[in-house]
């Protein structure tokens, strides 16, 4: 027993090497501040509501992306972790799970990413735009159904993912004993969700020329075409959620389910935090009037949380991977 | 050609510690460590399949309960 030792496998896990990840946080990084200079080009709006100079505005958004930018890395290295992990079980029939569910974590990335530049660039065209409401207007239509697609696609890929991780021991996702709780839930939520957008003076013209509009659409069209696909695209994702935890409970293997606890600890937060994101985007000009300080607590407290739930996901998805790697000689 | 009557015990047993990770565990394990095949692995190599098994476990969750019952599990192997 004492000559043994442990010996960690390194030969598919490998994969993408380290040069590449490196390379790919790099160029995140670059993208990610040029996001943030574009949304610097004009900053007269901010520092006139918050009553701080040009100067000082730029400083809080050099803050505040730095938190911004570590998201995008938590996020870009817990995919890459669960990618590690699906190549390293290739052949098995629960890789192409965990493949879904690194594709959702990606495209949710893709998304932000997105997101972040239509919101520089709208700042960049509103200024030098004859009629920067008009301009603002449509950016934010565009940049709300960016959104609404990248969160419906990430929890689409991870309920499909979680629907193959099922399959892979044999079952089905069974909606049977959680169907009436989020009908229920979602039931709730959509009228909570709608009474906002209707209550929300903001949400078709701004109420003021330094603020934009919440939607830029009639109240009609804005709960059809944005609030709605949220409400199902948030219900997708719970089901998700649902469909790990079926599978965490029904898999084998008192173990394997000990090191995928972590995993899906951070894929409740996640989602959860997720949706309460989006939420809060979308019904942020119900506290448009906030003080900076406030605004600016909100914003690091789910960051924060946020982060945290990357890092579960990706101390997870290790832990699995070690079984694979894991060799006694 | 057919899988050892032993290899099916084993993996059945790491089944319930390491679920679907358990049969490419094994294999590895019989590959790398017995320099063996699934289809040739005899009643002689258990209490080394057993302690590698005993290994792994204590790397992964330090659990010394859980190790002993999959101790035992392979005991019972062993004694077939």
């Amino acid at each position: 027993m004492k000559h043994m030792r442990t010996r960690q496998l390194a030969i598919k896990s490998e994969w993408p090497r380290a040069s590449v990840v490196a390379a790919v946080y790099i160029i995140l990084s670059v993208v990610w501040f040029g996001a943030v200079g574009l949304s610097m080009v004009d900053s007269g709006a901010a520092a006139t509501r918050f009553h701080l100079t040009v100067a000082q505005v730029h400083l809080v958004q050099l803050v505040f992306a730095l938190p911004g930018l570590l998201i995008l890395l938590a996020i870009l290295f817990a995919s890459i972790r669960i990618w590690r992990y699906a190549r390293a079980i290739t052949g098995s029939k629960e890789a192409v799970g965990f493949q879904f569910v690194a594709y959702g974590i990606l495209t949710l990335l893709a998304g932000l990413v997105v997101g972040n530049y239509l919101g520089g660039l709208q700042q960049l065209a509103a200024k030098h735009a004859a009629d920067p409401q008009h301009v603002k207007t449509v950016f934010v239509i565009v940049s709300n159904y960016v959104s609404l697609v990248a969160a419906f696609v990430t929890y689409a890929l991870l309920l499909q993912g979680s629907r193959l991780l099922l399959r892979s021991i044999g079952k089905r996702l069974e909606l049977a004993r959680v169907l009436t709780p989020m009908l229920l839930g979602g039931t709730v939520l959509t009228v909570a969700y709608v009474w906002l957008i209707h209550g929300n003076p903001s949400s078709q013209k701004a109420t003021s020329p330094d603020l934009t509009p919440a939607f830029g659409l009639p109240y009609w069209l804005t709960v059809l075409t944005v609030a709605l696909p949220y409400v199902v695209a948030w219900f997708v994702g719970v089901l998700a959620l649902v469909g790990m935890y079926q599978y965490r409970m029904q898999t084998r293997g008192i173990v394997y389910k000990m090191l995928f606890k972590k995993l899906i600890v951070g894929m409740t937060l996640f989602i959860g935090l997720t949706i309460l994101l989006q939420l809060l985007t979308q019904i942020s000009s119900v506290y448009a009037t906030s003080s900076l300080t406030s605004i600016l607590g909100l914003i690091v407290f789910v960051y924060g949380v946020l982060a945290y739930a990357f890092v579960l996901i990706a101390q997870g998805a290790k832990r699995l991977n070690s079984i694979e790697n894991l060799l006694i000689e | 050609m057919d899988s050892s009557p032993y290899y099916q015990q084993v993996v059945r047993a790491t089944e319930e510690f390491l679920g679907p990770a358990a049969e490419r565990f094994v294999n590895r394990q019989i590959e790398f460590r017995l320099g063996k095949t699934p289809e040739t692995i005899d009643k002689d190599d258990i209490p080394r399949l057993k302690e590698t098994l005993g290994i792994a476990l204590r790397v992964l969750v330090k659990d010394e309960a859980i190790v002993d019952q999959a101790m035992h599990k392979f005991d019972v192997i062993a004694k077939d």
